[in-house]
């Protein structure tokens, strides 16, 4: 029986939809900054180049294939996958700026955020270590 | 065709150092396009670079690449090269893009160089097929011989909640080869033109739902042509007005451009997107200001419908039925029996790397 209830909870849990992962937005942790929604849409679309006082923002992103891209595309970024894409090759190839450089791993996306107070970046909000600081769930 | 081997070479060797110290990044962007006329003598789908179509298969009129390099000169200073090869310019490869780009500061940034003169909503990106939904930006609307120029540019850049504003000025001059050849075919003689003294700006306000860009640009033109009795010389103005607005998945849009003295024209279009495909529907329209017998010397429109397939993020795939209705005195297309209406089926893959 109690075999079946953890088979049956691995089963639920396999269930719940990715999107349900909870995202942490993530800066160095002398960044004292506090940013709403629309200014961390800014950061990653390139629109704001600096933090509200903490100096010059590089923002990261992960890879394609990372689970908590997709909450990062729809909480922060608002665009789907295609839309982010044909929206930085807009600024790209008109000479207005370059796309988030994309980080391997969650792993090295804290490592960079931990060593660096200009970037900004986002993880899985259970990967979240106390090397970094939190400024934003989604 | 081997200087552009030498180029993707140097480009390839010269991105070798650059995954290591960040400082060099090469990307790039094309278009493979083939289409024919179904019926009809001709359809020139892009004015610029001279694109035209006729009643055979065709993949060598719009056909293009590009491969760009940025490189970090500094904290504050990236220099930016673009190069471009068309088919309908037999692949001869060609600087669309060079200048260094100084953040002046966080909002403000100084551009020098050749640039692509930004006087349409889709200018600067109108060879990035992999960005819009059409296969092609709206020929009628999109006619305008001067694409590219030499000078500065300003950007500021701010934003307040969830609405960013940009605000563009610009100064330099031109003298394009694409240029005469686009009058050459239109006109049937060799004709140069250069452009001096262009000054201009550009002002866009950018919701996530709501786009307006508004550009105004004058320059001085100087025209040489055999037939000496119908040169243009003087001043010319550009006045050209972009809306979007989306509707969750719909996207209305419309663009208008004012030529003075030379013509007016506009598009208007809807796009709807369900998951990986976006369907879209198109009128354009073409007007000179000359008039013979109370009828423009030219005239056209065109009205396309077509569908954009995303295979991935970077590549999709696009159909595309359009269809030219003539209705100047004389036709373009240099149709022989004065009509120049035409249907045309296009398709293309467009990606980006």
């Amino acid at each position: 029986m109690k075999l079946l209830k953890q088979l049956l909870l691995l089963v639920l849990i396999s269930w719940i939809p990715i999107s349900f992962a909870e995202l942490a937005v993530i800066v160095h942790k002398d960044n004292k900054d506090d940013m709403d929604a629309n200014y961390l849409q800014m950061i990653f679309l390139g629109k704001a180049k600096g933090f509200p006082t903490a100096g010059k923002v590089v923002a990261l992103d992960l890879e394609e294939s990372a689970a908590i891209r997709e909450v990062f595309l729809k909480e922060v970024a608002k665009k789907t996958k295609s839309q982010f894409s044909a929206y930085w090759a807009k600024i790209m190839f008109t000479g207005k700026g370059v796309p988030p450089k994309v980080v391997g791993s969650e792993k090295d996306m804290i490592d960079l955020v931990s060593k660096n107070p200009n970037i900004i970046g986002y993880v899985n909000a259970a990967n979240v270590t106390a090397d970094v600081r939190v400024v934003a769930k989604f | 065709m081997k200087s552009l081997m030498l180029l993707l070479l140097s480009f390839a060797l010269a991105s070798l150092p650059a995954v290591a110290n960040d400082k060099l990044q090469v990307s790039g962007f094309g278009s493979i396009v083939a289409g024919q006329v179904l019926d009809g003598s001709g359809y020139v789908a892009d004015y610029p670079n001279l694109g035209a179509y006729d009643d055979e298969f065709d993949i060598a009129q719009e056909t293009r690449m590009g491969i760009q390099a940025n490189a970090m000169l500094a904290d504050n200073m990236r220099a930016t090269m673009q190069v471009m090869t068309r088919a309908n310019n037999e692949y001869q490869p060609q600087v669309e893009w060079l200048f260094v780009n100084y953040a002046i500061t966080e909002d403000l940034d100084l551009q020098a160089g050749k640039l692509r003169l930004p006087v349409y909503y889709f200018s600067e990106y109108m060879d990035v097929g992999i960005a819009y939904p059409w296969v092609r930006v709206p020929s009628d609307a999109y006619s305008l011989d001067l694409t590219n120029f030499n000078g500065l540019q300003l950007n500021h850049r701010t934003f307040v909640g969830d609405t960013s504003f940009t605000t563009t000025a610009y100064v330099g001059r031109a003298y394009s080869g694409a240029t005469s050849e686009l009058m050459t075919y239109l006109f049937g003689e060799n004709i140069e033109r250069e452009f001096t003294g262009i000054k201009g700006i550009g002002f866009e306000i950018n919701r996530d739902s709501t786009i307006f860009k508004v550009s105004y640009t004058t320059a001085d033109l100087d025209e040489t042509r055999p037939s000496v009795a119908f040169e243009n010389d003087g001043e010319i103005t550009f006045l050209d007005v972009y809306v979007q607005q989306n509707f969750g998945p719909v996207s209305l849009m419309f663009e208008y451009n004012d030529y003075d003295p030379f013509y007016d024209s506009y598009f208007i279009s809807g796009t709807y997107t369900l998951g990986k495909n976006t369907f879209y529907v198109m009128n354009s329209k073409f007007t000179l200001d000359f008039e013979i017998g109370g009828t423009p010397a030219e005239e056209h429109d065109t009205n396309s419908i077509g569908m954009r397939h995303n295979l991935s993020t970077t590549t999709a795939l696009k159909f595309d039925i359009s269809m030219i209705n003539d209705t100047g005195v004389s036709a373009v297309n240099q149709d022989p029996n004065n009509d120049g209406d035409a249907t045309i089926f296009t398709t293309s893959l467009d990606f980006m790397f």
